[in-house]
């Protein structure tokens, strides 16, 4: 088993509806349960909307947040999978897809 | 590996509900006509929501953590120059922009404080009742415009008008939404009553393929009045109101087949009726007989409890519930009432003189366009034999309704009648 990560890039909802919200939420629950039953998840987090960004020494924005809202990084989630192909038919499932884009890295073995 | 809790499970319409409230905050803060900025924050605290609940867990307390974060964000809002600026020019007399006072108005006995300020602001008679629906189940029970179109078959853009014309009347009609006082309550709790029955109404007596929706807004407005009962407990009327409308719900499952199609109410399977909401029903109907004063809503509450109490048809009460129409009668004086007597004389004293009394009341003609009273002239003249009207009556009946159902129904009873050759 190989582990990627993946980043829920943007975080635009739209004009769904509160309810339309809530029932995206439960959609994602289901994923999620789903993935960690068989064994596919590791972890994910969300991430707070603000944070920093530093250019370099000099240069260190604060006053998030400082991207636009289609590229903010909405959380990430780590988990394993066979080979890229199963890990982006898995990602494929994910029903946050309709609403954010998702970016599959893997993670790289680093020899011990 | 970490191993992750299951879920906290949040509850049925949360989001909905919570978006209500929050609207009906910054409603109560900013006046009507920041409606941007209202969208803006009650999204924006939605979708933090959804991002965080879902890639991380759901809160012990969900409502508390959505109001920190609607509070957080509308302290953002306003510290923005532009928003700031507009919102004084708007409302310089009315408006407290300082952290303090939206400090104040998240405490939770506040919170429902604004819901109620929010109902009386939309159930305001200047708006046709049109509006005040559509406006209250935008602000206080978070639909989207979308939603509401469904629910009150419209399309959007008439919901988008009627939303509009509603703010710019509210803000003409004074700045920030209040609860009145004294005499006026008297009299503006009467029109909430009525809106929030009306928008029960609009659920209920209703057959549409979706059903959902619209047993949703029964529910909204079964969660609207029970706010109200909470915060004006010395009006026994509210309870009544509240009661009915339990006693009412309590026959949803039992009004339709599983095709959907329309059950009458003689036929329907008792047994499907909901002990639970009966229940609840007869809990409010007793808090509400307190008081000297007997509402229409608490003579309906008794004329559906009636029912209730019988575990079938034939074991209706009917002398005592034709009593009850006779003092409905009294105090709305309406056709409907009438016609509803008929069919209950036609259990005490028979079809003939239920017959004789539709007549009558068709003299009047107030009816006349009721699909309701000629399905009903057409049973009772199929019923003492003269099928020939009962067709006719039928026939005129389906032109009076649009519901697919009912027209299913009136067709059913047609068909049962026996063919009439037609000699050109």
């Amino acid at each position: 088993m190989k582990e990627f990560m993946l980043l829920m890039v943007g975080n635009d909802a739209g004009d769904a509806s509160p309810e339309e919200m809530q029932r995206r939420m439960g959609e994602y629950q289901v994923w999620m349960k789903e993935m960690m039953e068989r064994g596919n998840l590791k972890t994910g987090q969300p991430l707070e909307g603000t944070g920093a960004l530093l250019i370099d020494k000099d240069t260190v924005l604060t006053d998030g947040p400082f991207l636009e809202s289609k590229e903010i990084i909405g959380g990430y989630v780590i988990m394993r999978a066979e080979d890229r192909e199963q890990a982006i038919e898995l990602a494929k499932a994910c029903p946050l897809l309709a609403h954010c884009r998702i970016l599959v890295r893997p993670i790289m073995e680093v020899p011990a | 590996m970490e191993e992750r809790p299951p879920p906290r499970r949040i509850v049925e319409h949360l989001f909905r509900h919570e978006a209500g409230r929050i609207r009906s905050i910054l409603m109560r803060l900013f006046g009507f006509e920041a409606n941007d900025i209202v969208d803006d924050i009650v999204q924006e605290t939605l979708l933090e929501a959804l991002t965080s609940w879902s890639l991380g867990a759901i809160p012990a307390n969900p409502q508390g953590w959505l109001m920190q974060v609607a509070k957080r964000k509308t302290i953002n809002a306003i510290s923005k120059g532009r928003n700031r600026a507009r919102l004084l020019s708007q409302h310089a007399a009315t408006v407290d922009l300082e952290v303090e006072s939206i400090d104040a108005v998240f405490l939770e006995h506040e919170i429902e404080d604004s819901q109620l300020r929010m109902l009386f602001a939309c159930c305001n008679p200047v708006l046709s009742s049109e509006s005040q629906i559509a406006f209250a189940l935008h602000t206080l029970c978070g639909l989207s415009v979308k939603e509401i179109a469904k629910a009150l078959f419209v399309k959007e853009d008439a919901v988008y008008k009627r939303l509009a014309r509603t703010r710019r009347c509210l803000r003409q009609a004074g700045g920030v939404p209040e609860v009145p006082h004294g005499a006026d309550l008297k009299m503006r709790l009467d029109a909430v009553c009525t809106s929030l029955y009306l928008l029960f109404n609009e659920g209920y007596n209703s057959s549409h393929p979706d059903s959902l929706i619209r047993r949703d807004l029964c529910f909204e407005a079964i969660r609207l009045s029970a706010m109200l009962a909470r915060q004006m407990s010395e009006h026994p009327k509210v309870y009544a109101l509240l009661a009915l409308m339990y006693f009412h719900a309590a026959r949803f499952d039992s009004r339709q087949d599983d095709s959907g199609a329309i059950i009458i109410f003689e036929e329907q399977d008792r047994t499907r009726w909901s002990k639970d909401l009966i229940k609840r029903g007869l809990h409010f109907l007793a808090r509400a007989s307190k008081g000297d004063r007997l509402s229409s809503y608490h003579i309906e509450a008794s004329i559906a409890a009636e029912h209730c109490y019988a575990n079938s048809l034939g074991e209706t009460n009917w002398v005592h519930l034709k009593r009850l129409y006779e003092l409905l009668y009294q105090v709305k004086g309406s056709d409907i009432i009438r016609l509803n007597l008929a069919i209950i004389s036609s259990f005490i004293e028979g079809n003939d003189r239920a017959l004789q009394q539709l007549l009558q009341i068709q003299k009047k003609g107030t009816l006349e366009r009721y699909y309701l009273f000629h399905a009903t002239l057409g049973e009772f003249y199929q019923r003492t034999g003269n099928e020939e009207k009962a067709r006719s009556c039928f026939e005129w009946a389906l032109t009076l309704t649009n519901s697919d159902k009912e027209k299913v129904l009136l067709q059913c009873r047609i068909q049962s009648l026996p063919i009439i050759l037609e000699l050109g």
